[in-house]
């Protein structure tokens, strides 16, 4: 029979506020004056109520407001439901937990991990429940408390796996599993000095951890990086331990050998150069021989396919663009192949967005840019809300061809874009950078500079609100204004980007600048191409090499965590002191029932009763307004 | 029927007449108030019709003038009730608890005790036979008709006993009423008529099926006629107890509708079942009830 228990039962006497509407009630009850008529007839038929209900639903909404506080108060106090049978000493357990990170996957270590979680059954003692955890960085259950032949039997299936170590993560599950009881836990583990690394160990003061440490290898050499560099490829190899003086490392691309080079690692860190160029497209893998240490680490992935071109979306007035107008030049601009990231532009008309497919689902391009306004309806200007608020970037010129007021209705006024008439000035302004950290600017690095080259004959006047300035004309006013909008970005260049306003498109400074601007509009949700095991997408599985994205279409690389390949341990003795050091925190560990606790959760349940409790009570005393 | 202008603060004024102790007294105070300003009164021209008193008109016997009349009056009238004495009255007196109501210094029932003793004045000085019946949701008190010399006293004496009861049910007194009166006559109704109007209607159809004319003089409170309330309350009801918490400005417009379109069937109806049907505002001069009273019956008789 479960009971129920509070974590901190301290709260439970903040349900004392649960008395306060119920003394606001009775001292701040209306007191209405009482007048003796003749007929209410007419008054019950007018909308009013009787003095009854009234009261019946003024008493159900001081009822509802304590219930609120109660399990307020309840939630605070954390509740969980207790085994009182299992709190007594005849319940104690014994939780066997069982490294299975990639760092027990050397030779021989599979076996001594499960003769020493046999052992650690075995030796359980014999008022003790049984059961069997693994870990790596997360925990996993892989016989529940009960029985020894359980316990036994989930050893013998015991396997290590190719995730990193996090000894948190394992002892946090250990203790979850014993809840109140009490007992020991005994972690089978090579004691890899990495796994600490990972945040604090909780375990209960009336629980002991005791340490079977398998060991690890003798040595180890694992590849942590592949680099491509002028002339040549770079890897960094790591060593831990004695290893063979002479191997050899090997650099393939989609499994063609394209160097070999002879290695001797030192201890620690060892850079590999091969003397080739990458090619574009592929995979590449670095491997080492490595006889003593653990396999997996020793080939290392890199995926050399080019980077997807930004798709851009160019909203002009026409779609064959003219002569000296923005468009002739931003065409030009992202068809060059002097920026690092590659741009396909394509130009729709305003009052085609409404039905464009570009701007959601998988065809969503990365980045906009608006230089003409002109029939752009409240559909398309929906949609176009609706891309940056979604991630998209979005570049607004402001050219002759934009309207102001259509373009302010673009966000229903926030940000206020602010784009005033163009004004024309008799002696041209120069563009200034304004902001030297932000990306577009420390990408143009030098080249920043040469924007103060550049002459504008017009401009528009240009509101900055709460975005941020990124350059500015001569005179002082904002030239370039970031905004942020919902998960997306917005810039907003107070000027046109054609040759009749300024020599810009003419400057060297004109197509870095747009790379640098698109390139940091369309990087707002990046898709990563990289992984570390565990890390990696939903279908694919635990295993380095090459993957692809779930719809197909793109190639992605999985390789295993590099702290990983580094065999370095701690003594049991260290391992146990760094236990006892934080069990004796006792700020920081909590009880034996928190692991019950945490598991449940029930102080979600409470909240959420307090949730439909506080809805229901907003109705009610709307009903009763 | 509309009231007498300037008599708000005269002698026929509720506020006033209330004032008086002795109901013989506020009987003859309003009836002889309500003659001797009749000469001021556009609507002089009733009392062509009274056949009590008129104008004296050449050819009429000087003993029948009135000479004290004349003395405040300054004006002829001659005196016939001598030979008109034949009339059976009735009044029906409605003291149900929501006649106790009172916005002001006259309640509902103080308003129709005083103008009932002042109509049983006047019957009783033309010598017609007059009975007093008082009810709620029952007869509580009666006078059967008569117009011998103690009638009188005995009629005033019940009035004076009047006080606010139970539930109304106008209805039963009509009925009982209908049943057991012998002769043609006049009954005369005087209640707030917060009751079920269609028994009402029906009770009074009833009298009127046995022939008898009918005079109804619905007496309301000034504050059930406006409902002037202003602050959120709790209204109780005078016969039931019940309570209703109301934000008037939320019920006013409702109310006075309900109260209006309630009054417009009595109207209605009435008039259709040749009842005649007067609305009396407690805050406004006795005289148009008693004007009521005598256009009734000089009307039939």
């Amino acid at each position: 029979m479960f009971g129920l228990s509070f974590l901190a039962p301290a709260f439970l006497a903040g349900g004392l506020a649960a008395l306060l509407p119920l003394v606001l009630h009775l001292r701040r009850r209306e007191h209405l004056p009482r007048i003796s008529f003749s007929d209410l007839r007419f008054l019950r038929g007018a909308p009013v109520e009787q003095a009854r209900r009234r009261r019946l639903r003024e008493w159900l909404l001081l009822a509802l407001r304590m219930l609120a506080l109660f399990l307020l108060a309840f939630a605070f106090a954390r509740p969980f439901l207790s085994d009182p049978v299992a709190i007594s000493a005849s319940q104690s357990a014994t939780v066997v937990l069982v490294d299975t990170s990639l760092s027990m996957s050397s030779p021989g270590q599979v076996a001594r991990t499960r003769a020493l979680a046999r052992e650690a059954v075995d030796d359980a003692p014999e008022d003790h429940l049984v059961g069997v955890m693994t870990f790596d960085d997360r925990v996993q259950l892989a016989a529940a408390l009960g029985d020894r032949a359980a316990a036994r039997a989930a050893v013998e299936r015991l396997e290590p796996g190719l995730r990193g170590t996090r000894y948190a993560t394992g002892l946090a599950g250990a203790s979850a599993l014993l809840g109140a009881r009490s007992g020991r836990v005994v972690v089978v583990t090579d004691l890899q000095e990495g796994g600490w690394d990972a945040g604090d160990a909780r375990v209960s003061p009336t629980v002991d951890v005791v340490v079977r440490d398998v060991g690890g290898p003798s040595g180890n050499l694992g590849v942590l990086s592949l680099e491509s560099a002028p002339g040549e490829t770079v890897a960094v190899v790591l060593r831990s331990g004695v290893v063979d003086e002479d191997t050899t490392a090997e650099l393939a691309v989609d499994g063609e050998v394209l160097a070999t080079v002879a290695l001797a690692p030192e201890p620690g860190q060892t850079v590999v150069r091969f003397p080739v160029v990458l090619p574009v497209g592929g995979v590449a893998t670095v491997s080492v021989a490595d006889g003593v240490g653990y396999e997996a680490d020793n080939r290392r992935y890199r995926l050399l396919d080019p980077a997807e071109p930004v798709r851009l979306l160019l909203v002009a007035d026409d779609r064959v663009p003219r002569d000296e107008d923005a468009v002739f030049y931003l065409e030009r601009a992202f068809g060059s192949e002097t920026g690092v990231v590659a741009f396909v532009p394509r130009v729709v008309r305003a009052d085609d967005l409404a039905a464009s497919a570009d701007l959601d689902g998988p065809d969503r391009v990365g980045a906009v840019v608006l230089t003409g306004a002109r029939g752009l309806g409240r559909a398309g200007r929906e949609r176009l809300a609706a891309f940056v608020r979604g991630g998209g970037g979005l570049l607004v010129v402001g050219g002759d061809t934009l309207g102001p007021l259509s373009l302010n209705a673009l966000f229903a006024g926030e940000p206020d874009l602010g784009l005033g008439e163009p004004l024309t000035h008799a002696d041209p302004v120069r563009l200034v950078a304004q902001a030297p950290r932000h990306p577009i600017m420390r990408g143009l690095g030098s080249l920043a500079g040469a924007l103060g080259q550049t002459r504008f004959r017009r401009t528009r006047p240009l509101t900055a609100g709460d975005g941020q300035v990124l350059a500015q004309f001569g005179d002082g006013r904002p030239a370039l204004v970031e905004h942020t909008v919902g998960a997306g970005r917005m810039l907003v260049f107070g000027a046109d980007l054609g040759a009749t306003w300024s020599d810009l498109p003419r400057r060297v400074v004109f197509v870095p600048l747009l790379h640098e601007t698109l390139g940091y509009l369309a990087s707002s949700a990046p898709q990563p191409r990289e992984f570390i095991v565990g890390e990696q997408p939903a279908h694919v599985p635990d295993q380095p090499g090459a993957a692809t994205s779930a719809d197909g279409a793109r190639r992605l690389v999985v390789n295993v965590a590099p702290a990983e390949s580094d065999a370095t341990a701690i003594s049991a003795e260290v391992f146990a002191q760094s236990i006892r050091a934080l069990a004796g925190d006792g700020g920081q560990i909590p009880d034996a029932a928190a692991a019950p606790e945490s598991g449940q959760r029930l102080w979600r349940v409470f909240l959420l009763g307090m949730a439909l409790v506080l809805v229901a009570e907003a109705l009610l005393s709307r009903r009763m307004a | 029927m509309p009231t007498v202008p300037g008599r708000e603060h005269g002698p026929l004024d509720p506020a006033v007449v209330a004032r008086i102790g002795s109901l013989e007294l506020i009987a003859r105070t309003l009836v002889e108030g309500f003659f001797a300003g009749l000469h001021r009164s556009p609507f002089k021209g009733f009392s062509v019709e009274f056949s009590e008193y008129r104008p004296y008109q050449p050819g009429d016997d000087p003993s029948t003038i009135d000479w004290k009349l004349f003395a405040r009056s300054d004006r002829h009238y001659v005196k016939k009730f001598e030979e008109e004495t034949n009339l059976e009255c009735h009044i029906l007196l409605d003291v149900s608890a929501s006649m106790g109501y009172a916005s002001h210094t006259v309640s509902k029932l103080r308003f129709g005790v005083c103008l009932a003793a002042a109509l049983a004045y006047l019957m009783h000085r033309q010598h017609d036979a007059v009975g007093l019946t008082l009810f709620d949701d029952r007869v509580v008190d009666a006078v059967p008709a008569g117009s011998r010399g103690g009638q009188l006293r005995a009629l005033l004496a019940t009035l004076g006993r009047a006080a606010p009861g139970t539930r109304s049910d106008v209805q039963l007194p009509l009925h009982q009423l209908a049943a057991r009166i012998s002769r043609r006559g006049l009954v005369v109704l005087i209640s707030d008529l917060l009751d079920e109007p269609s028994g009402i209607i029906e009770g009074l159809k009833h009298l009127r099926f046995e022939g008898s004319e009918v005079l109804v003089l619905r007496t309301l409170d000034p504050a059930e006629l406006t409902f002037p309330f202003e602050q959120a309350a709790w209204f109780a009801d005078l016969e039931t107890a019940d309570e209703v918490r109301v934000v008037p400005a939320d019920v006013r417009a409702h109310y006075l509708e309900q109260m209006q379109a309630l009054s417009e069937r009595y109207r209605r109806e009435l008039r259709l079942a040749g009842v005649d049907y007067h609305q009396l505002d407690t805050a406004i001069p006795l005289d148009t009830a008693l004007m009521a009273y005598l256009s009734t019956r000089g009307r039939r008789w």
